[in-house]
């Protein structure tokens, strides 16, 4: 997958924004809070892939055979962490609104955005255990290529409950960053109190809630047997106009508990249909929102 | 409301089946979906209410409720007590006998039944014909096989009771014989009625038959006779009453007697149900009084009972005419004897002149009695007693018999309570009767003794020698020849005086001489007739009270009277009656003012596919959304 030439300057001309800038260890385009004393040296740390090898320390590679970088004080980077629901509630909505399509594009969109912004970025597909591929941490725009592989390597086709999984990527210990959350939000068991977790942990939180159009709409009627696609639950349920109209107004009402979560504990909460253009949730929604600008 | 196939309500079970299908399983589709999350929570406060709440603003299990129960009301013929939608032909039988006179209609029975006739001929299918027969006296057909609306209704409104007794037989005689020559296809006979129809000897009628009883209560008070009477030989009057209680309950009254608008007696009565009270009231010298009887409510001012007619009675007395009796007889000391012992007569026996022959005078308003012998050329003016008559002019006569039969006694008034067992008769003549002749007493050969009235005046005829036979010496005697010399020499023109019913004739038999009469009715209104052609029958007496009657001559006028009133018992007698019998056919009452079930069913199965329609529509509605992908 490749985004085409029009789309990537696009992009790159966006910047992801953490109102609560974390102090990165290594240079980037945000200025710090802290005034350092110019380019003084730091510390190291170790390498990864996408670090700018001027900055790997030659001599210490040669002495120990591993590379490190040269941290300097005076400027810092963005750690930016994408969590991407796969599970296989995500894994519907037709080829034209399909939910994990949806989700991996506009994952796409802001990993393009944080690697031309020298931000660090990681990837990850949340599952309770962690055994979800993952990707990063990576920096820089050579890492695009590499990245959007990743990303459609993925398939939605598991099980996961959300809470455990978020708990567990808070346990994971990464340093504060940014970090979005890009999914349905369908779990029956709820996932607040792991955000609460994220939080803990420093996080500046953006979730992303993305709903197919048959979902915020259904278009089913009569004598139905509901199957769960991803648990494999039924539901028996009669639906006439009446009954759609209920879970309407039931739907608008758990969206809104969410995002009053959310504007509680400082954390974004953007909704969408799959039904809207990508370029246009990430070009006019979240720049409305101050997430990018 | 009743169901004529009540066990066609067992399919209301239906009903439970159709509800557990709702209730237990509903067949349905699998649709996947990517999470059942959003619905559960919209169904978590309907499974709360489970499994009722399945019930719940089900319109398609309320529709097939609705469908199910217009069927199962189908199915038990849901009827409703109405007035049959009747067609081909309806002969509808109106009884305006005076007992439909009772205010406990709208606001009299009559009146209620002409009504409910108009409810019937607005309900009837077109093309239905209707004839009606109002039953009264003589039964009148107010309506001839009609079918046009306006045309019966506007025959009903003209319609009115009359204060008599009916003919049922020959009513319903007219009804089958209307009934019998209709070809307008199904035949119905109803009869609108409180009751009072005899049991026995009535035709039956050819169709279906239904009562309408109309009326409710049966109390009723009345004044059954009222006479007066003047003493023998005094100016003196009596009057005599008798009360009826026709109801079930004891009755208190007001009795007020009046003479010529002076009160003679105002008294305070009680009767026990059906009892019958005679009273007798001096009414002091009355050779010419006018009497009125009254009942009226212990409470003033209140109505004494349902049914007026017989509330008040009237009675009259007027100088009475004694007139000459010519006898002319060899010797008949019977009949002289009685003439002597008869009131209001003057008896003369003529005897021959010189030359042995009878000199008639002329007296044509004399009766004249002609034993065995008729004097002169002709036939006296005046009326006649012939007996033994030889040959005249009058009626033939064929010579003698010799010891005729037993006689017969036959219907007629003036032969009632008459015996003829034991009279015996050794000798009469054979006559052939006149055409004007009625006969009393017949036998298997002769007539023996027959009245009439001929070219004005009237002839009383027995056929035999007193002297032939032993009538004489038998208790008929004197009874026969005082009813025979009554008939001829009545007191008054008036023949009856008393004792006339509404509608009943009265016969006025106004001196030779005279030449007009003048009856007045009690409202005033003045009818003049021509005397000279004997009797008049005066019948223009619908109404109850006192008629004056002026009769002119060349002597002056004299005034006498009548009196009509209700004193019918079988009328008088108004309580509705539950059934009829109709040539042996008990006809039970239908309900009220309506005569059969009225089925709607046909209305329920319109009813139940109209449903089936709508559940149709909501059917496809609830579906008419795009279908999910299934499983």
């Amino acid at each position: 997958m490749q985004f085409d030439e029009e789309t990537i300057q696009k992009l790159n001309a966006l910047t992801l924004v953490a109102t609560r800038v974390r102090a990165g260890r290594m240079r980037g385009d945000r200025r710090s809070s802290k005034r350092g004393t110019s380019i003084e040296f730091a510390d190291f740390r170790n390498y990864t892939p996408g670090d700018d090898i001027r900055r790997l320390d030659w001599n210490i590679y040669a002495r120990l055979d591993k590379p490190f970088i040269k941290l300097f004080e005076e400027e810092e980077d963005l750690a930016v962490y994408l969590l991407l629901d796969a599970s296989k509630s995500m894994n519907w909505g037709g080829d034209s609104a399909h939910k994990f399509s949806y989700a991996r594009l506009v994952a796409a969109s802001l990993g393009s955005i944080a690697l031309a912004g020298g931000d660090q970025l990681s990837a990850h597909q949340l599952s309770e255990t962690g055994e979800g591929q993952s990707f990063g941490p990576a920096r820089g725009v050579q890492q695009n290529l590499r990245y959007f592989n990743y990303l459609w390597t993925l398939e939605a086709d598991r099980r996961t409950r959300l809470a455990p999984a978020l708990t567990h990527f808070a346990q994971l210990g990464r340093r504060p960053g940014l970090l979005f959350l890009i999914s349905d939000l369908l779990d029956p068991d709820g996932f607040e109190s792991s955000l609460d977790t994220l939080l803990a942990r420093g996080h500046e939180i953006v979730v992303i809630h993305l709903l197919s159009p048959d979902e915020i709409a259904p278009q089913i009627a009569g004598d139905l047997q509901l199957v769960d696609r991803e648990y494999g639950d039924t539901q028996e349920v009669s639906i006439d106009p009446v009954m759609l109209e209920t879970y309407r107004r039931k739907l608008g009402a758990w969206r809104g508990q969410i995002q009053a979560f959310c504007r509680r504990r400082d954390i974004h909460y953007v909704h969408t249909s799959t039904e809207l253009p990508w370029e246009r949730f990430i070009l006019q929604n979240l720049r409305s929102e101050g997430i990018v600008r | 409301m009743n169901f004529i196939t009540p066990s066609g309500l067992l399919f209301a079970l239906l009903a439970i089946p159709i509800i557990a299908m709702y209730l237990l399983k509903i067949r349905r589709r699998e649709v996947e979906i990517s999470s059942t999350m959003l619905w559960r929570m919209v169904l978590r406060d309907r499974q709360a209410n489970a499994p009722w709440q399945k019930l719940r603003r089900n319109l398609l299990l309320l529709l097939q409720l609705v469908i199910l129960s217009g069927l199962v009301l189908a199915a038990a013929r849901l009827a409703f007590p109405g007035r049959a939608i009747a067609s081909g032909s309806v002969v509808l039988l109106l009884d305006g006998t005076a007992s439909m006179l009772a205010e406990d209609g709208a606001p009299t029975r009559f009146d209620l039944a002409v009504q409910i006739a108009q409810n019937i001929a607005e309900e009837t299918s077109s093309g239905a014909e209707i004839t009606a027969i109002l039953v009264g006296r003589e039964p009148a057909i107010i309506l001839g096989a009609e079918s046009d609306k306006s045309r019966i209704a506007e025959a009903f409104e003209n319609a009115g009771a009359t204060t008599t007794r009916a003919d049922w037989g020959a009513a319903l005689a007219l009804a089958a014989g209307i009934g019998r020559q209709s070809q307008a296809g199904d035949l119905t006979y109803i009869l609108i009625s409180d009751g009072g129809i005899p049991n026995a000897d009535l035709p039956a009628l050819p169709g279906d038959v239904r009562f309408i009883p109309v009326g409710e209560r049966g109390e009723n008070l009345a004044i059954n006779a009222f006479e007066a009477r003047a003493l023998p030989g005094s100016a003196i009057s009596q009057l005599f009453l008798r009360l009826v209680n026709f109801g079930e309950q004891s009755r208190t009254a007001l009795l007020r007697i009046s003479r010529d608008e002076t009160v003679l007696l105002d008294q305070q009565v009680r009767l026990e149900p059906g009892e019958s009270l005679p009273l007798t009231v001096d009414a002091g010298d009355s050779s010419r009084a006018r009497f009125v009887a009254e009942l009226r409510n212990v409470e003033a001012g209140a109505p004494l009972d349902i049914f007026p007619p017989d509330d008040r009675a009237y009675t009259a007395v007027a100088p009475t005419t004694n007139r000459r009796v010519y006898l002319v007889s060899e010797g008949n000391i019977f009949l002289e004897r009685l003439l002597l012992l008869l009131p209001d007569i003057v008896p003369l026996r003529l005897v021959p002149d010189n030359s042995g022959l009878f000199r008639l005078p002329e007296d044509p308003n004399g009766v004249f009695i002609l034993d065995g012998q008729i004097p002169g050329e002709s036939m006296p003016d005046g009326d006649l007693l012939l007996l033994n008559p030889p040959e005249n002019e009058l009626f033939d006569v064929f010579g003698e018999l010799e010891s005729v039969g037993a006689g017969m006694v036959l219907d007629h008034p003036l032969s009632e309570q008459l015996s003829w067992e034991s009279v015996h008769i050794r000798l009469t003549k054979r006559i052939g009767l006149p055409v004007w002749g009625q006969v009393l007493v017949d036998s298997d050969q002769t007539p023996l003794v027959f009245v009439g009235e001929q070219a004005g005046r009237r002839v009383a005829v027995v056929g035999f020698d007193l002297h032939e036979s032993d009538l004489p010496l038998q208790v008929g005697f004197p009874i026969l020849f005082s009813r025979l010399i009554g008939y001829l020499a009545p007191p008054q023109a008036v023949e009856r005086p008393n004792g006339t019913l509404p509608l009943e004739s009265v016969a006025i038999r106004p001196p030779a001489d005279a030449h007009t009469v003048r009856v007045t009715t009690p409202s005033g209104e003045i009818l003049v007739y021509e005397a000279g052609n004997g009797t008049i029958l005066f019948s223009d007496t619908a109404e109850t009270g006192i008629y004056q009657v002026e009769i002119t001559s060349p002597a002056g006028s004299a005034e006498e009277a009548f009196s009509v009133n209700f004193f019918d018992p079988q009328e008088s007698t108004i309580l509705p009656v539950p059934s009829v019998n109709l040539g042996q056919e008990p006809v039970p009452a239908a309900v009220e003012n309506q005569v059969a079930n009225r089925e709607i069913w046909i209305w329920l199965l319109v009813f139940a596919l109209a449903f089936i329609l709508i559940e149709w529509l909501a059917y496809h509605r609830r579906l008419g959304l795009p279908q999910p992908k299934t499983r």
